[in-house]
Parts: structure tokens; C-alpha cells; sequence
């Protein structure tokens, strides 16, 4: 009985096999050599459209990125935009820095020039605007040193070429330049004639 | 292009044109879709130059043949909703002949098509009612072996024999009760 189901099972397979390979089969199948014909055909149809695409790709991923650099370029040189209240002129600081030497003064002046020169090309309006937000040279004495008058240059011209007696004088006044100037009692002589009183 | 490139092309084609119109009609069960699905293959190997360089040329073929009828069933306005592939017609039968959905919308067992038809024809409908997921390894192990039904359809080699177990089990329960129900009758 075991035996029979086996041989049964088993042909049941056979014939499961063999209706497999022929629903494997298609009916019918075109020659290879006529496939490559219309395989060649259709290569040659969808050839010619494909240039323009990818010229026009091209083109386009070249506009967009001279749009961009542009874009970057307009980003970069743009006015900085700076509060209003700092726009206004600010008065330069009285502070001394008496540790600054004056190279450094010197050398911070020539940077304020570069940064003049650097706004040159901008508008007027814009170049008003920046020179008055740049920083004044901070100097090593304040008040800054001017040149003598030439009533000065006389009096010092006098004091190192004059008698050595008026030398002395000014040397000797030179002590007392920090010294409180005392003004003396006013003394007004009476109007009246012959009075001796005087205040 | 380099000069040899259409001759080797050619030589791919002759060698594997068959091979990969068998590949989509396991898919696809109509020759005239099947055929378009392997020159559609073709051309994509074509454009990709895939030719150059190939290890093994049948299991590419096939991996590019079966994926474009697949597409082409995934494409298709027939395609059914229960996940088979286009309305199927087997070798040998008519266009009109009832499909085992119609069988069974009819309250009748596949036993029915036997009286009708010759056995190996119900059996290729019996294949034909089988889940796709087990048809398609099924109809592709008469020319391939499970290594290969796995490298073309992407899945697991294990998965593949699982699923051909099931299907020839299944196969097996359908034909047993098909004549079972034709001795009874006589």
C-alpha cells in the first residue's frame, strides 16, 4: 500500500516536471538575428535626441552657476550695514596713553590712510559715512603738540642766544612755571588831590 | 563607442535572445509582452555598454530581462490587484477559456478544467493559479537552478528553495484531489 502511494507520489512529480518544462516554453519566439535587427533599429532611433539634451543640460548648469558666482560676487562687495546711531560723528576721546610710543601713533595713522585709500572706490555718501566711523590716532600727549608761534620762536631764540644773566632769569623762571600765580593787592590812588590814602 | 562593440553586442544577443524571451514569459505569460520585455532588456544593455566585462553573461541577462518584465507587469493597465500578472493564456489554450479565478468565481474546483481539457493543460493552469511569489520560481526552475532564480530575482538562495518546496507541495495536494475527483466520476 506504502509502496503503491510512492510510485503514485513519484509520477505525480514526473509528470509535474515534464508540464513545467513545457509551460517554460513560449509558443514561439522571434529569430535572434531579426531581435538584433530591431534592437539595432530602435539603438539607432534613440540616438540622435539624446545630444541636444545633454547640450541643453550643460548650458543650463553653466547659467546657473555664473548666477551664483554673481550672486556671491554683489554679496561681497554690498555696503555693510551699520546702525544708524552709529553713523553719527563721534567726537575723538580726550584720554592720553602715555605708554603708546608715537611709532605705534605713526603706524595707526597710516592704517587709517590705507582704510581711506580701501574706500575710494566706494559712493560719496558711503565714504562720508566711513570716514567718520574711523577711529582718530590716539597720540602719546594730549594736547597734541603744535608747532611755535613765531613770537615764540623769538622769545626761545633770545633766551639761548641772549646775556647769560637773562639766561639765568629764564632758567630760573623755568622753576616757578608750576608754581599758583599770586596777584598782588590792588592798590588805587585817591581821586582826590593831596589825599596820602591809598587802598 | 570602440569598433568592436556592435559585433560583441551581436554575438550577446544570438547567444542569449531565447534564453531571455523564456525569462519574461515566466513573468509575463503573453509571447508578444514577453519578446518586448527582452528586446527592452537588450536596449538597456546596450545604452549601460553591459556586455563589457561580464563574468557570467546568462545570469546578467537574465537579472536585466526579468526585472524588465516585471516593469512591464508593474506598467501594464491589466495588472491585477490578487498580485498575479497580466491575464495569463497558456500554451495550447484559447483566449476565451475560463482562468481558474473564473472557475472559482463560479463555485467550481479546478477539477472541472480536467474534464474540459487534457491534464498537462490543468496542470499549467494550476500552475498558473498559484501565488505569484511561488509561480514565478516555479516557472523560472525549468531553466535556471535555485542559485541562479536567486541572483536574478534578488532574494535569498534559501528563500527561493522554500518557496519552490511550497509550490510543488502545493501542486501536488491540487493534482491528488484533481484525481481523485476523475476516478471518482468514473
Amino acid at each position: 500500500m506504502r509502496n503503491d502511494e510512492r510510485i503514485a507520489g513519484e509520477e505525480i512529480d514526473n509528470r509535474i516536471e515534464a508540464a513545467l518544462r513545457s509551460y517554460a516554453q513560449p509558443p514561439a519566439t522571434t529569430e535572434p538575428r531579426v531581435a538584433l535587427a530591431q534592437i539595432m533599429e530602435r539603438t539607432q532611433v534613440e540616438r540622435p535626441p539624446a545630444r541636444p539634451v545633454r547640450w541643453w543640460k550643460w548650458s543650463l548648469a553653466g547659467t546657473a552657476a555664473c548666477l551664483v558666482a554673481a550672486m556671491v560676487a554683489l554679496w561681497v562687495m554690498r555696503t555693510p550695514e551699520v546702525p544708524e546711531i552709529a553713523r553719527l560723528p563721534q567726537a575723538p576721546k580726550a584720554v592720553a596713553a602715555p605708554d603708546r610710543p608715537a611709532h605705534a601713533a605713526i603706524a595707526e595713522v597710516q592704517v587709517s590712510g590705507n582704510r581711506r585709500a580701501r574706500h575710494a572706490g566706494w559712493p560719496a555718501a558711503h565714504r562720508e559715512v566711513a570716514a567718520s566711523t574711523t577711529t582718530l590716532a590716539k597720540l602719546a600727549v594730549f594736547p597734541t603738540p603744535r608747532p611755535l608761534t613765531p613770537e615764540e620762536q623769538a622769545l626761545v631764540a633770545f633766551a639761548n642766544h641772549g646775556p647769560p644773566e637773562v639766561q639765568r632769569a629764564v632758567l630760573e623762571d623755568q622753576k616757578h612755571w608750576d608754581d599758583p600765580v599770586i596777584v598782588a593787592d590792588l592798590r588805587n590812588r585817591s581821586l582826590r588831590p593831596g589825599s596820602q590814602q591809598d587802598r | 563607442m570602440r569598433p568592436g562593440d556592435e559585433a560583441e553586442f551581436a554575438g550577446l544577443v544570438e547567444r542569449q535572445w531565447r534564453f531571455a524571451c523564456r525569462v519574461a514569459w515566466a513573468v509575463l505569460r503573453q509571447a508578444q509582452d514577453a519578446e518586448d520585455a527582452a528586446q527592452e532588456a537588450f536596449l538597456k544593455i546596450w545604452r549601460a555598454q553591459g556586455w563589457r566585462g561580464l563574468r557570467d553573461e546568462r545570469a546578467y541577462v537574465a537579472r536585466v530581462a526579468w526585472r524588465a518584465a516585471v516593469d512591464r507587469v508593474r506598467d501594464s493597465p491589466l495588472r491585477l490587484h490578487s498580485g498575479h500578472a497580466l491575464r495569463r493564456t497558456p500554451p495550447g489554450g484559447q483566449a476565451g477559456d475560463p482562468s481558474p479565478e473564473d472557475l472559482a468565481d463560479r463555485a467550481c474546483g479546478p477539477e472541472e478544467i480536467v474534464v474540459a481539457q487534457d491534464w498537462e493543460a490543468a496542470v499549467h493552469r494550476l500552475i498558473d493559479s498559484l501565488p505569484e511569489e511561488l509561480r514565478q520560481p516555479l516557472a523560472l526552475s525549468a531553466e535556471m537552478t535555485s542559485r541562479e532564480i536567486a541572483a536574478t530575482m534578488g532574494i535569498a538562495e534559501g528563500t527561493v528553495r522554500t518557496r519552490l518546496m511550497r509550490a510543488r507541495q502545493m501542486l501536488r495536494e491540487k493534482i491528488a484531489a484533481m484525481e481523485e475527483r476523475r476516478h471518482a466520476e468514473r
